[in-house]
């Protein structure tokens, strides 16, 4: 019963240390750093200016 | 087995007298634990978010404004301009809670209303908290007198823009938390929302439309956002859409099922 | 120890000892929420409650992180032991404390709408499909719920009624708990902090708490398989294997021998005598090998149970037993015969010539 318990202990840590690292590496990899460098896009000008070009960039 | 060339000494718990070496050690053991833990404290409670100027401004007192009451996409109040405010604006609507405008305002929809409630002000954005006694009704016209004459201005469509940012629900973002967004707060956002405070979609400055970093969201027809909002809420996405200036309200109505999250 | 139960048997270093473990919280959410905003650089200042939330979470988080490392550390360092004694006052406090910050999160957002606020907390994020925007929410209810259930079977009468075998595999699930807790931070609050702290106080806990336990876990592996080996010239029908040299058994101590099977047998010497008993502790499977004799018996390092050494039966008025094994001596040799005999049996102790005074 005592190896058992030693067992379980060694086999839980074992699985553990493969997954809370990843885990950690995996939410750090996804976290968002916002592209805030990127302006807003116009991609058709409003209907009343009519056959504007598409695409333009604003600033 | 190890270190038995100097015994620090054997632990019974509820035997009072420690072995000296041992008190010197569980003493030491102590201190760094108390030290470390306010340490700890001083580094994290010091490495906050700034969440922003958004604030409930009840110091500015209660306000009182009239204009036409509009349902769609969320109550908004397009505001008559008056001798105090000769501008025409449009302001955001929410009440006490997580609740929306639309229980109290359900019979006085495009119409001309009185509204008397507190501001949450972030920025040059604000919004209306109704709040109190009859503080949303028709306007009262006097016996004889002709019922006031009030036509917003038409939406102005500024055309279909690509913008980057996050939804985050108005009222939260506006100062009813700091902070009012981000992922750990996505939870609150989507139970603010789907009870009916108006979603804004926050751009940063640098991907601002004509310098507004906060628009009220719709969907393409002008009407609330789809149930399944959530899923796009609290995260950095791109969307496309129209965006319609209501006053100095800008909308951004979007299919959301397009949006790209990053 | 056994005999009746009071709600807490208090005694002055389970004082001390909790005395530190609030300073150590007190300390911590006052500065976090007190002192710390004083020197934020913010706009404006968070949120009181946003704030608490925040101080009450991350403090339950360290003191996991403090409690996971108190068992290892005592396979490691001996002196860590008395953190051993009152860990589960350390670990109920630690409950309270991260209860107190679910209470903060539901009355803060998940209150005022017309929804009712735990159903809310189910029913406002339901984004299970994907990782970014994941309902992390639910890692950290879970990790709640088993911190509960540990805090409320903590007590010694649940040990006994549940006997230790079941109380301890109930209990592991603490590391589940962490488990939880790392994924609970990981997706929500990780994500959200501009600052890279947070991510390296994680990180340094997920690298402490599982080095640690890999390190005591490679070690008494190694002691497994460091088996005593039979002793050949077996004459008669008991298997009987070589536990050591007397002279490697201190007086008033013990030394602890791995079998074959997994068990392990604490040989102890007291005076001219030799005893040896299973290793486990009956009360919480306390390495009773590592323990000394103080007033005749055999003394477990993690609580105190006492057994005597000839019987392995606690003295009255407490009831715990354990296994004893029999000894034999080849000369300077001990013999042991592996083979447990039932909980309480007594065996005549082997006689040796007194210690000589180097040993002492």
């Amino acid at each position: 019963m005592q190896r058992r318990h030693r067992t379980t202990h060694a086999y839980m840590w074992k699985v553990l240390a493969i997954f809370l690292p990843a885990m950690l590496i995996a939410a750090l990899a996804i976290r968002q750093h916002g592209p805030t460098e990127k302006s807003a896009v116009q991609i058709e000008k409003p209907a009343a200016e009519t056959e504007a070009p598409a695409a333009t960039t604003d600033e | 087995m190890a270190g038995r060339a100097r015994d620090p000494g054997f632990f019974v718990g509820y035997l009072n007298s420690v072995p000296r070496p041992l008190a010197i050690f569980l003493v030491v053991g102590a201190a760094v634990l108390v030290g470390g833990m306010a340490g700890l404290a001083f580094a994290l409670g010091t490495n906050v978010n700034d969440p922003g100027d958004g604030t409930f401004a009840r110091k500015l007192g209660k306000q009182e404004m009239s204009g036409i009451l509009l349902e769609k996409p969320y109550p908004i109040l397009r505001v008559r301009p008056d001798a105090k405010n000769p501008e025409a604006r449009t302001v955001m609507l929410t009440v006490p809670g997580k609740r929306s405008v639309k229980r109290r305002g359900r019979k006085l929809f495009d119409q001309l209303v009185d509204v008397k409630g507190f501001m949450f002000q972030r920025g040059d954005i604000d919004m209306l908290q109704v709040q109190g006694k009859n503080s949303l009704k028709a306007v009262e016209v006097a016996e004889g007198e002709a019922p006031p004459e009030f036509t917003p201005a038409p939406a102005e469509s500024l055309g279909r823009w690509r913008l980057i940012g996050e939804i985050c629900d108005s009222k939260c973002h506006l100062g009813a938390m700091r902070p009012g967004d981000g992922l750990a707060h996505k939870a609150c956002a989507n139970l603010c929302i789907s009870s009916g405070a108006p979603p804004i979609f926050v751009t940063a400055e640098e991907g601002a439309v004509e310098g507004e970093t906060f628009l009220l969201m719709a969907d393409q027809d002008g009407g609330p956002l789809p149930d399944h909002f959530g899923d796009y809420v609290a995260i950095l996405i791109q969307l496309e859409g129209e965006v319609e200036r209501l006053d100095d309200l800008l909308v951004f109505k979007v299919d959301i099922d397009a949006a790209k999250v990053f | 120890m056994s005999v009746r139960y009071a709600p807490v048997g208090w005694n002055r270093n389970k004082i001390i000892y909790d005395v530190v473990v609030l300073a150590a919280a007190v300390a911590y959410i006052l500065l976090y929420i007190k002192i710390a905003p004083g020197f934020q650089d913010v706009t404006k200042p968070t949120s009181g409650a946003i704030l608490r939330a925040q101080a009450f979470g991350t403090c339950a988080f360290l003191m996991l992180t403090f409690i996971l490392c108190i068992g290892p550390l005592t396979r490691l360092d001996a002196r860590f032991l008395p953190l051993l004694y009152n860990r589960r006052h350390f670990g109920v406090i630690t409950c309270a404390i991260a209860f107190t910050h679910a209470t903060h999160v539901v009355s803060i957002y998940y209150s005022f709408s017309p929804l009712n606020k735990y159903v809310a907390v189910l029913a406002s994020n339901t984004s299970y499909d994907r990782f970014l925007g994941f309902p992390f929410e639910t890692f950290g209810i879970f990790a709640l719920f088993l911190l509960l259930v540990l805090a409320a079977t903590s007590h010694d009468f649940w040990l006994r009624f549940l006997t230790p075998p079941i109380w301890k595999a109930i209990h592991i699930s603490v590391y589940v708990a962490y488990a939880a807790i790392v994924c609970h931070v990981a997706l929500g609050s990780l994500q959200s902090k501009q600052s890279p702290l947070l991510a390296v106080i994680v990180g340094l806990s997920v690298v402490m708490v599982t080095g640690l336990h890999l390190v005591a876990g490679r070690i008494e592996r190694q002691k497994d398989r460091n088996t005593a080996e039979s002793a050949e010239e077996s004459t008669d029908e008991a298997p009987w294997v070589v536990a050591g040299d007397v002279e490697s058994v201190p007086d008033g101590r013990g030394i602890v021998v791995p079998l074959e099977d997994g068990e392990r047998v604490a040989v102890f010497r007291y005076g001219d005598k030799l005893s040896a008993l299973a290793n486990v502790c009956a009360h919480q499977n306390g390495p009773l090998g590592e323990g000394r004799i103080m007033d005749g018996c055999v003394t477990c390092p993690w609580h105190g149970f006492h057994y005597r050494p000839e019987d392995g039966c606690a003295p009255p008025p407490f009831t715990e037993k354990v296994a004893t094994y029999r000894l034999k001596l080849d000369g300077r040799r001990i013999l042991l015969d592996p083979r447990p005999n039932e909980p309480g049996t007594y065996v005549e102790p082997v006689r040796v010539a007194p210690p000589s005074v180097t040993e002492a």
